[in-house]
């Protein structure tokens, strides 16, 4: 028969029915021998039942708010640790950095400094006011690196120089348009090369400079300088009258500009 | 079942998978706060230390043994957790509203007199769980509360199951002394052994 100790060392899990069959008997045999085991069973098994067992139940928003601070609690720990000013990782950070900001600024400054500035270039500003009116006829200049950046009226004529100056004309990209009269006529450009734009490529071909032409897009203002034979700016021994122009802006007439005068 | 779903869920989590964690979360998230709450009987409480303890396996999961005892684990973080608390505030009293012990006892008395009765009843229940030591107080909340077997009990106290039939008999022992007066039964000195 087992001892008292050695029973009341089952009554848990008596109460709670976790005891295997054979210590199960064990015990149910002693109590049915000893009262005093038998009756503290029975006040133990009471006390039980009386506790409650049940625990609250999570709700939905419970279970959320445990699952966005978990997470939110993982993702604050999973942040980059900071680095000390001193570290050889932030060392090796702030030369890398200092190399690359380096190198920026020299290629930068090697940059400006060799980019050259670019001649012919036109400055565009402000339109010029329409009251304000410039002559259609231009005088060209002496050589085209004196040319002065000019802005470009937008309602005046503009002068096929200086518009073709922004970029270097291809013989293939000029068009030459003859919007005027017939009595006018068009003059090709000559070699390929446009009146006053060739000058330099002349130049250097060794041409006669007292044979410069000199160009003039339309009628030459009467005492206006520089006027010049204009068939030598096209075929050779084309005369052409200096009264009529030689090309004109594919955009205005020639024929209301001389009215406007 | 629940142990293969286990298993696969820290290969899958150890794999690159958070979402595994997630999945984790949910399946213990429920017996976790439950136990932290029968031992501290505090909601708020309860769920900080639910929180506490994910936290804390998140960060062992990577070194976690996908073969271990995964609930175990838990239950023994969320024990120690909660037992700690209940260390620093031991003289906290019960926070538990009238309506929730009302849900618990599944009572619908009328009586404003049951209800003083049960609110001492249920303070003194409190108190006399309290004070019984940790490793009794650990074995009878995780099998009064929790509905765990002796096995995991055992596995989540880190003892064998004799030791914890040994916890679970002194631990109704004392609470026979502590209420066995609200039951109409005369109090009597009961030794250790549980034998008058």
């Amino acid at each position: 028969m087992a001892s008292c100790k050695n029973v009341a060392d089952l009554f848990g899990a008596y109460i709670y029915g976790d005891l295997p069959p054979d210590e199960m008997k064990k015990l149910r045999l002693h109590i049915d021998e000893c009262e005093e085991c038998a009756r503290e069973l029975e006040i133990q098994s009471r006390v039980i039942s009386m506790i409650p067992s049940e625990v609250p139940a999570l709700s939905d928003e419970e279970r959320q708010r445990i699952e966005w601070t978990v997470k939110g609690a993982i993702r604050a720990k999973e942040k980059p640790v900071r680095i000390g000013l001193f570290s050889p990782a932030f060392i090796k950070g702030f030369a890398f950095t200092t190399a690359v900001v380096a190198a920026f600024a020299a290629g930068t400054a090697i940059g400006l400094r060799s980019k050259p500035v670019k001649e012919n270039t036109i400055v565009k500003t402000a339109p010029a006011e329409p009251a304000e009116k410039k002559p259609a006829i231009s005088q060209p200049p002496d050589s085209v690196a004196e040319q002065p950046k000019e802005t470009i009226p937008t309602d005046s004529v503009i002068p096929v120089r200086q518009e073709l100056a922004v970029s270097p004309p291809r013989r293939d990209e000029i068009q030459l348009i003859w919007r005027g009269s017939d009595k006018r006529k068009p003059i090709n450009s000559h070699n390929g090369l446009i009146p006053g734009l060739g000058q330099s490529e002349k130049d250097e071909a060794g041409a006669d400079k007292d044979n410069q032409e000199s160009w003039l897009p339309f009628a030459p203002i009467p005492d206006g300088p520089n006027s010049a034979d204009l068939g030598n700016l096209s075929n050779p021994g084309n005369e052409t009258s200096l009264d009529e122009p030689v090309m004109t802006p594919p955009s205005v007439s020639v024929d209301d500009t001389q009215n406007q005068r | 079942m629940h142990t293969d779903e286990n298993e696969l869920l820290i290969t899958r989590f150890k794999s690159g998978e958070s979402e595994a964690f997630d999945r984790l979360m949910s399946l213990h998230m429920d017996q976790v706060f439950g136990l932290a709450w029968s031992v501290l009987h505090d909601r708020e409480a309860a769920l900080d230390a639910t929180q506490e303890v994910f936290i804390k396996l998140h960060a062992v999961l990577p070194k976690f043994d996908s073969t271990g005892n995964l609930p175990a684990w838990l239950y023994r973080v969320c024990l120690n957790h909660c037992i700690d608390i209940k260390r620093k505030t031991r003289n906290v009293g019960l926070e538990l509203t009238e309506e929730e012990w009302d849900r618990l006892q599944g009572s619908d008395h009328d009586d404003p007199g049951w209800f003083l009765q049960n609110a001492e009843l249920r303070e003194v229940i409190k108190k006399a769980v309290d004070n019984l030591p940790p490793r009794q107080r650990s074995a009878f909340v995780l099998r009064h509360y929790n509905f765990m077997s002796l096995q995991e009990i055992a596995e989540t106290m880190g003892c064998t199951v004799g030791a914890v039939k040994a916890h679970l008999a002194r631990a109704t022992g004392h609470l026979r002394v502590e209420l066995a007066g609200y039951v109409g039964i005369e109090t009597e000195r009961v030794q250790d052994n549980g034998k008058l």
